[in-house]
């Protein structure tokens, strides 16, 4: 769509469309829109922790509503009974996300394939039950109500542009932490899982190591925005935590391509905007996203916009091929990884 | 046994044999006879088992897609068949009338009821069946045959894809029975039961080791009792959750299961 | 010279099948030695056995003076050993570049925590790491290919990258599993250039291979495995007059 344009023009487009993102609450005056908008946001940014684990690294998890929901409570409870404010209570929801990845990600990460993703549903089913179960706790199916708004450094979030902007934030940092940790060495150990467990290992991989620390990363990312969901919603109950909403974010990440940034978001606001179009076919919406996720397999696996990335978009992707007259120049004085190596113990 | 065949956990066929109880339930409620009830609800489910070959696994298997992309689009068939039952049924449990009589009769020291001997000779005469479909017929020899390498089958002139699809249509009227003896057990179907029962399941499965039948056996028998101590002892609302829990400890400690052996990957 | 790989009876067992029996090999600094037989003689296992990959029933592998026996296969490797596969086992999808900076992973200076904030650390050991690997890639003639994604190379290119793969790991033993398998004769003859080539660089390489030609030329001495057992080990010269390795390999042109 963007082919043709040298990447100056691409980039001012780009930066267009940021500003007109980064200002969407101050002309868009309709406040059903803004709180859409925010939806869009709040599910691009669970998509792109999903895609973490399952796009960059090829494990299909079903529990990340499970992550969302423990980051939801945290916050919730911490904010109702002891009063903290957002940025504690939802850093907090992230430790607790991240330490229940890890207490699941030990033992079920020595499974793969269909039987992670059944244990990982299992999992969630497990928070669900204790959440509606652990009366004193979470008042059980009543659900939470009465969330405080969020007060983040002094800003009070009054209005549904101020969620905006919350959310943008907090997906801005998301995007950060999967960009950069997918263009560097972590993430390519994570790439080589998906590719091949056993070279990945020969290469020195520990597998089971970057397993449980990207499951980690991506349900901590997930609490985060779970806490973010609290204190937007200001309600919530078990029900919006279930095997439902696993398969809803998971459907955003395969529609918009697994494994790349661009086609989570994009996935996201499609999946965020499509049931709120279609109001009337509301009971339909899973059956929706079921056969979205089925047809997609069919005739499209790699999604939409599958692994591209922004640099690609833009047309900024750094090229590493030589000439062979660059590659020979390359070649002069050259030593063999062994013989530096060799030097440097000497050294 | 689909997942016998090809190495692949069907996650729509939970959803099968829920629309099996379903289909039975509401044939039954509407008056119909139970070897009627029965044959709809098997030739459904095997329809629809058929379909989601034909229409969804097969274009993938002639493009050659990753296993990732098959475990996926069954998550994506199962969700639509569960919302398609909602849709078509309601979300109510629907109640499932009573075939057998309630009367219990006692074999030495155990209480027994006809449902449950009804059951277990329903479960063996099934079982035997299908051994002796999948180990003396042609068709099974295929099967096992696909099992084994499917590349080679090809080449040996074996039909993969009818084969394939005959064990979609196999597996699902299969789990049509599960699904009407589930409905016969509770006297009930509702939209929880398809998870509740893949992930006992599966949690047995794990337990007795993968790929073991006996195992499987002690395995299901050992989550049931632990299910109904924790029930009693402990609380009842999370006794659905007692087989993941049991699942995640046998991961830890023993992830070949009781009886399993330690796969050996081919490099 | 000194003793760089010794295995120590090894023997695994898989089920009722034994598939590597008692064999004892070693390997010295700066040798090329070479692993042969008739298929499904168990080399391959016992390639596996040296990796990590297979836990071995009974037996030992020293490595450098150092036990290493049921060691993780990603540990073997950060000790200085790396392998290639016999059915090529490249990251198919990730570019020629990613390869072999996966290949580099262990020796990076950066972590997660840098990886994640983008902090200059970072910044540095990236750039050193991609210029590496690119000097690297040129050696095989594949730093025109850097940006192509791995499995769109020809066939013999793709071996090359395995090669250069396990370089990256910084190992000095090389196992290479059957490196000239689909080679035509030029490739092979290159491919034999650049291994001793590797030798001259101090590289010590232990290889299996069903090409007579190359292993006679190449290696200095050679190991015969048939059954699981080893039936022979000598230089070029004996195996080829060794009457076992003859029935071995039943009127083969040996």
């Amino acid at each position: 769509m963007k082919k043709g344009l040298s990447p100056k023009i691409r980039i001012a487009l780009f930066v267009i469309f940021l500003i007109l993102v980064a200002t969407l609450p101050l002309y868009l005056k309709n406040q059903y829109f803004v709180r859409v908008a925010t939806l869009c946001v709040m599910y691009s940014a669970l998509a792109l922790s999903l895609n973490l684990i399952t796009g960059f690294m090829g494990q299909v998890s079903l529990g990340h509503a499970a992550f969302m929901g423990i980051g939801a409570y945290t916050s919730a409870i911490l904010s109702d009974r002891f009063g903290w404010s957002f940025v504690p209570t939802m850093l907090c929801a992230v430790l607790i996300a991240a330490a229940f990845g890890i207490i699941l990600g030990i033992p079920a990460l020595k499974l793969s394939g269909s039987y992670l993703a059944i244990v990982t549903l299992g999992f969630c089913e497990v928070v669900r039950l204790t959440e509606l179960n652990w009366m004193s706790l979470t008042r059980g199916p009543m659900g939470m109500t009465g969330i405080k708004k969020p007060l983040v450094l002094g800003w009070q979030i009054k209005t549904n542009g101020d969620y905006y902007w919350l959310a943008l934030i907090l997906m801005l940092i998301i995007i950060f932490f999967v960009i950069n940790i997918s263009n560097s060495h972590v993430g390519r150990a994570i790439m080589s899982v998906r590719e091949d467990e056993i070279a990945a290992s020969a290469m020195g991989v520990n597998i089971r190591y970057y397993k449980v620390m990207t499951f980690t990363i991506s349900a901590a990312l997930c609490g985060m925005m779970g806490a973010f969901y609290a204190h937007y919603m200001r309600f919530i109950d078990p029900s919006a935590f279930n095997f439902e909403q696993s398969t809803s974010i998971l459907s955003m990440v395969i529609l918009g391509g697994l494994g790349g940034v661009p086609g989570s978001i994009l996935g996201a606001v499609i999946l965020s905007i499509l049931p709120e179009a279609l109001r009337d076919l509301a009971a339909l919406r899973m059956l929706i996203y079921g056969l979205i996720i089925a047809v997609m397999m069919i005739f499209r696996p790699q999604g939409i916009l599958g692994r591209t990335t922004f640099s690609q978009i833009l047309g900024i992707k750094k090229k590493y091929a030589v000439t062979p007259e660059e590659a020979a120049a390359l070649l002069d004085g050259e030593e063999t990884p062994y013989e530096e190596l060799k030097k440097e113990e000497q050294a | 046994m689909v997942f016998g065949v090809l190495e692949l956990t069907n996650f729509a066929h939970s959803s099968i044999f829920m629309l099996g109880g379903y289909v039975a339930a509401v044939a039954l409620r509407g008056g119909l006879p139970l070897w009627l009830a029965v044959i709809l609800s098997i030739g459904t489910c095997a329809l629809f088992g058929m379909l989601t070959d034909r229409l969804a696994l097969m274009p993938m298997r002639k493009r050659g897609a990753s296993r990732v992309s098959y475990l996926i689009a069954t998550i994506g068939v199962s969700t639509f068949l569960q919302n398609l039952i909602m849709l078509v049924f309601g979300s109510e449990a629907i109640p499932f009338k009573e075939v057998f009589p309630r009367t219990q009769f006692m074999v030495g020291n155990a209480v027994m009821s006809y449902l449950q001997v009804f059951t277990i000779l329903l479960t063996l005469a099934l079982m035997g069946a299908t051994s002796l479909l999948v180990y003396k017929t042609k068709i099974g020899a295929s099967m096992r045959a696909i099992a084994q390498n499917q590349t080679a089958a090809k080449l040996m002139g074996v039909n993969t894809d009818l084969v394939i699809t005959f064990t979609f249509l196999l597996g699902s009227a299969l789990a049509a029975v599960a699904g009407i003896m589930f409905g016969m057990y509770y006297y009930s179907v509702d939209l929880q039961m398809g998870f509740t029962v893949g992930m006992k399941t599966f949690a047995s499965a794990v337990l007795g080791g993968i790929g073991s039948l006996p195992g499987a056996v002690v395995g299901g028998f050992s989550i049931g009792i632990l299910e109904s101590m924790f029930a009693g002892y402990v609380s009842s609302g999370f006794k659905d959750a007692v087989g993941f829990i049991v699942l995640i400890f046998v991961l830890l400690i023993r992830p070949s299961g009781l009886f399993g052996q330690k796969k050996i990957s081919k490099v | 010279m000194k003793t760089m790989l010794e295995l120590k009876n090894i023997t695994q067992v898989f089920g009722g099948l034994v598939a590597v029996n008692d064999v004892s090999i070693h390997v010295d600094e700066k040798e090329i030695v070479g692993l042969i037989g008739p298929n499904g003689a168990g080399k391959t296992t016992t390639f596996n056995c040296i990796t990590g990959v297979y836990n071995p029933t009974k037996g030992k592998v020293i490595f450098e003076d150092r036990d290493i026996t049921g060691k993780p296969v990603h540990e073997i490797t950060k000790d200085g050993m790396a392998r290639t596969f016999q059915n090529i086992r490249l990251f198919k999808s990730l570019t020629v570049l990613d390869n072999v900076r996966i290949g580099m992973h262990i020796r990076s200076k950066s972590n997660l925590f840098f990886d994640a904030f983008h902090l200059p650390r970072r910044n540095k050991a990236e750039k050193e790491m991609t210029e590496e690997c690119m000097k690297l890639l040129a050696m095989t003639g594949l730093a025109t290919h850097a940006d192509d994604r791995a499995d769109s190379l020809p066939y013999g290119a793709q071996r090359r990258l395995e090669i250069v793969r396990a370089m990256a790991t910084g190992a000095r033993l090389l196992l290479l599993d059957e490196p000239a398998a689909g080679m035509n004769e030029q490739e092979t003859a290159e491919l034999m250039e650049f291994i001793r080539e590797l030798r001259d660089k101090g590289y010590t390489v232990f290889l299996i291979e069903h090409d007579m030609k190359l292993v006679m030329n190449l290696c200095d001495r050679i190991y015969v495995q048939n059954q699981g057992y080893l039936i022979a080990d000598g230089t070029p010269a004996e195996i080829q007059s060794n009457q076992a390795v003859i029935d071995a390999y039943l009127g083969e042109e040996v």
